[in-house]
Formats: C-alpha cells, sequence, structure tokens
C-alpha cells in the first residue's frame, strides 16, 4: 500500500510537472493550432 | 437509477459536452475556440464539426512528431494526470466511441462470447498503440521532417465517423477532394462499426491505443473496481460475466463498467478507492 501511494505520488508529480512546462513552452499553442485546422489525416483527405 | 443506465446517462453527456458545437453540425465549420487547445480524457476527433475539445491521441502523435526538439510535455502530462486519476475509467464512462460500440451491441444477431482468443487479440493495440501512435510519427519527423499522425491517417474509425463523413456530408470543397484514403478508412471503420454488433466493444478491446496508455494505470488509477478481499469468496462470476477479456476484476482489460458489481453474489466488489484493510 506505501509502495502503491508512493508510485501516484510520483506520477501526480512527474505528471503536474510535464503539464507545466509543456505550457510554459507555448505547447498548449501548438496543440491550439493543430485542433483548429481542418485534421486531413483524420477525416482521409491526405 | 439502475447504475448501467446512470453509467450511459454519464457517457451521453460526455459525448455531448466533447461536442457542444451544435452549429458545426448545421455549417460544417469547426469551432475555433481555445478549449481546443485543452485535450478530452477520451477518443473524441478534433476535426468532429461538434468538437470543443482536443483529442489526446491526435494530440500526442503531434506532439511526438517534434521530437527530439521538444518533448511531448503537455500532452503527456494530462495523459499522466488523467490516467492516473481514472485509469480506463475514461473507457468506460468518459468515451464517445465507446458509448457508440456499446449502442451498437445491442442490436440483434449472433454474439461472438469472450474466450483465449479474444484475451490474445487484445494485445494487438500495444502494438498499434508502439507502431501508429510512436514509432510511426516519430520516425515520419525523423527522416522526412513532417508530422504523419499514422493512426489519425490510417485507423481512427472515430475521425472518420465523427470527422470524415459529417463534413463530407456537409461541405462541398471536402466532396471535392475525396478518394483512395478516404475509402480506406470508411470500409475499415464500417467493419469495426459491423464487429461491434457481434463482438461487444471491439475496438476498445483490441484496437484502440488510447485504452492502451490508460490500462497502464490499471494497477494504481485511483478511482476503479476493486474487490474486497474479507467479503470474496472466489465464485469466479464476476469474470465470467465480465463482458471483456479480463483475469480479474480490474486489471488493464476492465473498462470499470460494473456489469461484475452487478452480479457479486457476496457484494464484494466496489468502486472508488482501496478502503482501509
Amino acid at each position: 500500500m506505501r509502495r502503491k501511494t508512493a508510485l501516484r505520488l510520483a506520477v501526480a508529480a512527474a505528471g503536474a510537472a510535464a503539464l507545466v512546462l509543456g505550457l510554459a513552452q507555448g505547447q498548449y499553442a501548438e496543440t491550439l493550432s493543430k485542433a483548429v485546422y481542418l485534421c486531413l489525416e483524420c477525416v482521409g483527405l491526405g | 437509477m439502475d447504475r448501467g443506465l446512470k453509467r450511459k446517462c454519464i457517457q451521453l453527456a460526455s459525448a455531448v459536452l466533447y461536442n457542444a458545437n451544435f452549429a458545426g453540425f448545421r455549417d460544417g465549420a469547426l469551432w475555433q475556440g481555445g478549449g481546443k487547445g485543452v485535450c478530452v480524457p477520451g477518443l473524441n476527433c478534433y476535426s468532429c464539426p461538434g468538437a470543443v475539445g482536443s483529442c489526446p491521441l491526435g494530440a500526442l502523435q503531434n506532439a511526438l512528431s517534434r521530437l527530439p526538439r521538444k518533448l511531448p510535455l503537455y500532452v503527456g502530462g494530462f495523459i499522466l494526470l488523467t490516467g492516473l486519476a481514472l485509469g480506463r475509467l475514461v473507457c468506460g464512462f468518459l468515451c464517445p466511441f465507446g458509448l457508440i460500440q456499446e449502442l451498437l451491441h445491442k442490436l440483434p444477431g449472433p454474439k461472438l462470447g469472450k474466450s483465449r482468443w479474444t484475451r490474445r487479440l487484445s494485445l494487438l493495440k500495444y502494438v498499434i498503440l508502439a507502431l501508429f501512435v510512436v514509432a510511426i510519427p516519430v520516425y515520419a519527423a525523423w527522416a522526412q521532417g513532417y508530422p504523419l499522425p499514422a493512426f489519425c491517417k490510417y485507423i481512427c474509425p472515430a475521425g472518420t465517423l465523427e470527422g470524415g463523413w459529417p463534413l463530407a456530408l456537409l461541405r462541398a470543397d471536402i466532396r471535392g477532394r475525396l478518394g483512395g484514403l478516404f475509402a480506406w478508412k470508411s470500409v475499415l471503420c464500417i467493419l469495426i462499426l459491423l464487429a461491434c454488433v457481434f463482438c461487444y466493444r471491439s475496438f476498445c478491446r483490441f484496437l484502440c491505443p488510447l485504452g492502451a496508455i490508460y490500462s497502464l494505470f490499471a494497477r494504481f488509477a485511483l478511482l476503479a473496481m476493486r474487490v474486497d478481499k474479507a467479503l470474496c469468496d472466489n465464485c469466479g462470476l464476476c469474470v465470467k460475466k465480465c463482458p471483456v477479456d479480463v483475469c480479474h476484476v480490474g486489471d488493464r482489460e476492465c473498462v470499470q463498467c460494473g456489469a461484475c458489481r452487478a452480479v457479486c453474489p457476496k457484494n464484494a466488489i466496489y468502486f472508488g478507492r482501496e478502503r482501509d484493510p
């Protein structure tokens, strides 16, 4: 149980750190710019 | 309200929330709001005219194609946190494509039961994850210098069903550009949808790489189906009645649907965090 809790804390910390670092690097804008335009691959055009 | 019906309501609500740009279904224009920079937990194509959020798989493939210049931190962090909190609860409750598959399975017809073959076939989704979501996009970006979201391009039935088909119906400019790839994706999507009539959630069980990712969190996700060992008498009814290929309640194949909970004669199965021993 303790090992599981430690693993959860580590994953939560890694996830939160990655999210914040990604935001700081402007990756939100990159995700947004892909998602607001038509994805040709997704719809089967290219 | 019956637990199964409650789950269906949550599935439907999430599908409507993910695709709340209702005007898009009328004019075929994609939502341009800031919400599209945020991933939704389930598989939902961002090229669906109704989509107001981003697909985590599509976003992941595009972020991976920026390697090695940039690590996929933003979407990777989102997936880590979602997996930790919910695991495959996302598959059972928050995936519109999962809901579609379950509804299709309600249509009359012969139903294929689970077996050791379906259990083996469930490993295919990890191959698809490794090849189409990670290896090919990373290799294409490295070797050719442009992003290739291979899962979206060659396989994803959600993209065809939610994006390709509605947009082809709504927009003449897209209809004029349809070709071999669209035909391939359409045939594959039809085959997958047909398979779901005969085989419960066949896409989730055998092909979905997002489910494969979330399954990696099965052992330590915060919210999940759990067994109270003090009450369980190991009758095995839970595994027998489970519609997917589990070996025990809450393992990597469990989509947290709760079918086991309904049949447990000892009420030993519960949903939530672990109880203190």
